[in-house]
């Protein structure tokens, strides 16, 4: 059989989402009339915070548990720190590094409690880890807004409702804001980088990298390529899927707090609630698919997605002098761009099984003609 | 001799529960629980009944359209706000071109018909190409047509003053009152008020009809063909089934009942809602159909009927049962909580529907 | 087997030093200097002329009589030195002071006169109650809404 792997063709197919967003891209900069230098700044800025997240992403599709949106469970983990950390006064990068400890724990219940689920869902785990992130999100108001305050104590009446329990819609994170950011930073042509943030967001890297090298990263990639033969080579299939959601929710815990640092401001109740769809979208965009995804992807990912996210509203409102269409132009392509993503895998996933069927028949006659 | 009888009452117990669904069981007592307290902590019994009535005829239709999708075999409709789309630029093009009253809600009908087959048509040979994938790709087309219309409804031009913004002049506002159009058409056409209870029989009527031509639908050759896709693919084919001509029907089937459904909502809620508003709407449904007892493949009217009617309860009821007895409002995150737990349970069975 | 479990002991340990690390290193208070006259049982100790608070790594608040000024600190000491004017076109005194925060207040107003004068930490350091405004009742719609974010 012909592996034509680097046929033109077939990288364009492969690299179909993200050309198509650099042609959307290089269309709409030119009409949104920024310039260069704020664009490649406003970029910096959201590499550094949206990264962390992204990467989270990469452990599951790794163990074959397709995009897990079950990352908003890791992001709630984090805000759950967060406010509690503020409550509890403590500043600056000790605050941060508190808020991530925090956030262990109950990342890992909630993985925990995710990959269980999923388990029970074998083959409709996207469906069900997108179920899931709202389910929790339910609970998770549950917790912020009845019971911290009452059974959970807080202390400052500037972080609760006026009622005594429940917190704000917003909570302030001024004192730690950009703490993290402002570190190590360089300033380059008037653009301010980010060191430290690079440098955590470099370590994950790293940590990827290793991760896949060790027994487990190995197993977690057996269980991705075929459950029954890694299960037939005695690997524990799904205590391993449960420990592929569990590191993905604490990154993405990790990631939501360093999010959230640098935004200076928790929105109590909606900060989450689209983190997941958004990352998902920026990994796709950067030419990832449900089942292969790479550092790679991520960068690639972050920059096209949020250059588009940047520019669209502007260019829309000069197409059409109307403001609200450009917001949400860049929802529709948010969305589209998944919608095609799945729909490319899934086809993909069809006509890989057609050819191993076929494959199958004509060897199968072959064994016929042999030995008749 | 003893022994064996109580074993057996015991079996009998157990396979009732087990055939009744041990979360439609909870959530059953959960409601009549929710009932009773009801009266004793101040609300209106009478109100809230005929409140939940009133939810009922609204929604039911919606979640009828679930139907012919679970039986095909296309999994539970995430995709709704497709039909919805339909549903919403028939009552916008109704209103637009002038009809009122009740006139108006029989035009709306006829315009988002061929919408919706159309919709339904390419959704429905989209949903061929990915068997298997089908839940996820609904839902994001479902949002991918949300986000899209909201930039047709700005860009469409409509003129109507009622729909319009009234600064600018164009582009249609987020929500459009009914008022004078087909605000309560069907519920108007018959409804019995006994003191405070008001039963819309006319809604009821409209889907009780819809729900028997579907019904009807199921037993013709057509609709068993479509079951037999939905239960047994490979007996289906070699029956020489058009197995994608029959699941392409029963995507258009839920799109044009999903637009109806949306306007039986908008009489009874009397507004349109445009923009974001149809993002959420598949949700409800689904769960609905599901805690009435269906399965990802296969779901049956009765299920329509009593999931709706316990998943409107629990809406109507918790708020004001809460709210008058610990004076706190946990209704919106208990019905988040529900509906989604129950979507949870319904993903993570691999076994049959209960009836 | 033993290894493992001895390990995971070791991280959740190590994890929880470093978060109570961080809690004690990380407590910020706001500071808030009075420049005003304090009322002593018999008799009063004046206002100053003008005083100048300088803390490392802020910007120097400048005080003339009955004004006051804030800084945010983060840790539990505090090092700031004064430059004290007594009076009008009076020669200026440097003198330098480290107070330890108490961990659980967090606004404290310093009445710096007092402090001046020798006083016991009792009598200048003051826990500062802000008063919180009757704000409109916010409403909080718990929902699965779907919205962009930033």
């Amino acid at each position: 059989m012909k592996k034509s792997k680097f046929s033109l063709l077939n990288i364009l197919e492969q690299y179909s989402v993200p050309i198509m967003f650099i042609i959307i891209c290089a269309i709409c900069i030119p009409l949104s009339g920024f310039s260069p230098n704020y664009l490649i700044s406003e970029i910096v800025t959201r590499i550094g915070r949206n990264t962390f997240l992204i990467l989270s992403l990469l452990i599951p599709i790794m163990a074959g548990m397709g995009l897990n949106f079950g990352m908003t469970l890791g992001a709630m983990a984090g805000e759950i720190g967060l406010i509690l950390v503020a409550d509890w006064q403590i500043w600056g990068i000790p605050g941060i590094i508190l808020a991530m400890i925090i956030s262990i724990p109950i990342s890992i219940l909630l993985g925990y409690i995710c990959g269980r689920i999923l388990n029970m869902a074998k083959g409709r785990e996207m469906v069900t880890s997108y179920i899931i992130s709202y389910f929790i999100n339910g609970l998770y108001q549950l917790v912020v807004l009845y019971m911290m305050g009452s059974i959970i104590p807080i202390k400052h009446a500037s972080i609760k409702l006026p009622r005594n329990y429940g917190i704000r819609n917003t909570v302030s994170l001024l004192n730690m804001r950009q703490h993290i950011d402002n570190f190590l930073s360089i300033s380059i042509f008037g653009i301010k980088i980010p060191i430290l943030t690079f440098l955590i967001i470099f370590l994950l890297c790293l940590f990827i990298l290793w991760f896949k090298k060790t027994k487990l990263g190995q197993d977690m990639r057996a269980v991705g390529q075929d459950m029954e033969v890694a299960r037939d080579a005695g690997i524990k299939v799904e205590r391993t899927r449960i420990i592929a959601i569990i590191m993905s929710t604490i990154f993405a815990g990790f990631g939501m707090v360093l999010y959230l640092q640098n935004m200076g401001n928790l929105s109590t109740y909606s900060s989450h609630s689209q983190i997941g769809m958004f990352c998902i979208a920026a990994l796709l965009v950067g030419g990832a698919s449900v089942n292969k995804a790479s550092i790679g992807n991520v960068f690639l990912g972050v920059i096209l997605f949020h250059l588009m996210f940047i520019v669209a509203p502007q260019a829309g409102t000069k197409i059409t002098g109307d403001s609200m269409i450009g917001e949400y132009f860049r929802v529709f392509i948010s969305y589209g761009v998944i919608t095609v993503a799945l729909i490319m895998y899934e086809t993909k996933k069809r006509n890989l099984k057609k050819k191993q069927g076929i494959a199958l028949s004509l060897a199968q006659k072959e064994e016929e003609t042999n030995n008749a | 001799m003893e022994n064996t009888d109580t074993y057996k009452n015991k079996i009998s117990i157990k396979s009732m529960i087990h055939n009744f669904g041990l979360p439609r069981l909870i959530i059953a007592l959960f409601l009549l629980l929710l009932f009773i307290v009801a009266p004793f902590v101040g609300a209106d019994l009478t109100t809230q009944i005929s409140n939940t009535i009133n939810r009922f005829s609204w929604n039911a239709c919606l979640v009828l359209a679930m139907v012919p999708m679970i039986h095909s075999g296309c999994g539970l409709n995430f995709g709704l706000p497709l039909g919805i789309i339909s549903g919403l630029l028939g009552a916008t093009i109704s209103i637009e071109s002038g009809f009122t009253g009740f006139m108006s809600f029989v035009m709306a009908i006829v315009i988002a018909t061929p919408f919706a087959l159309i919709f339904g048509a390419g959704y429905g040979a989209l949903l061929n190409k990915i068997k298997g994938g089908e839940m996820m790709i609904a839902t994001y087309v479902g949002f991918s047509s949300v986000s899209f219309m909201c930039m047709m409804w700005l860009l469409l031009p409509f003129k109507s003053p009622t729909m319009v913004w009234g600064l600018a002049g164009k582009g249609l506002r987020t929500t459009i009152s009914l008022d004078g159009f087909f605000d309560k058409a069907l519920a108007n056409i018959f409804q019995i008020n006994i003191g405070n209870l008001s039963i819309p029989v006319g809604s009821l009527l409209f889907f009780a009809l819809l729900a028997f031509l579907i019904w009807a639908f199921l037993h013709t050759k057509t609709g068993t063909a479509m079951t037999a896709v939905g239960s047994n693919p490979v007996f289906a084919k070699a029956s020489g089934i058009n197995i994608d001509k029959t699941r392409a029907l029963s995507v258009m089937i839920s799109t044009w009942l999903a637009a109806i459904g949306i306007l039986v909502y908008e009489q009874g809620f009397g507004f349109i809602q445009l923009y974001m508003a149809p993002f959420n709407m598949a949700l409800p449904a689904v769960s609905a159909i599901l805690i009435g007892g269906a399965s990802v493949n296969k779901a049956s009217i009765t299920n329509v009927v009593i999931g709706t009617f316990l998943f409107q309860g629990i809406v109507t009821m918790t708020p004001t049962v809460m709210n008058s007895m610990i004076h706190m409002d946990m209704s919106e995150v208990i019905r988040i909580i529900v509906s989604n737990g129950m979507i949870l349970y319904a993903l993570t069975r691999k076994s049959e529907a209960t009836k | 087997m033993l290894k493992k479990i001895l390990f995971r002991i070791g991280t959740v340990l190590l994890l929880i030093s470093i978060a109570i690390l961080m809690c004690i290193i990380g407590r910020g208070h706001t500071i808030y200097f009075d420049n005003k006259t304090f009322e002593l049982t018999k008799g009063q100790i004046d206002s100053l002329y003008k005083i100048e608070v300088i803390i490392p790594k802020e910007p120097i608040i400048k005080l003339n009589k009955r004004e006051r000024g804030m800084a945010t600190v983060i840790g539990q000491k505090l090092n700031f030195s004064l430059n004290i004017t007594k009076e009008k076109n009076a020669p200026i005194e440097t003198t330098d002071y480290t107070i330890e925060i108490p961990y659980n207040i967090d606004n404290i107003l310093i009445n710096l006169p007092a402090l001046l004068n020798g006083l016991d930490k009792n009598d200048y350091m003051s826990e500062f109650i802000i008063r919180i405004e009757e704000e409109p009742i916010e409403e909080i719609i718990p929902n699965d809404e779907l919205l962009p974010p930033e």
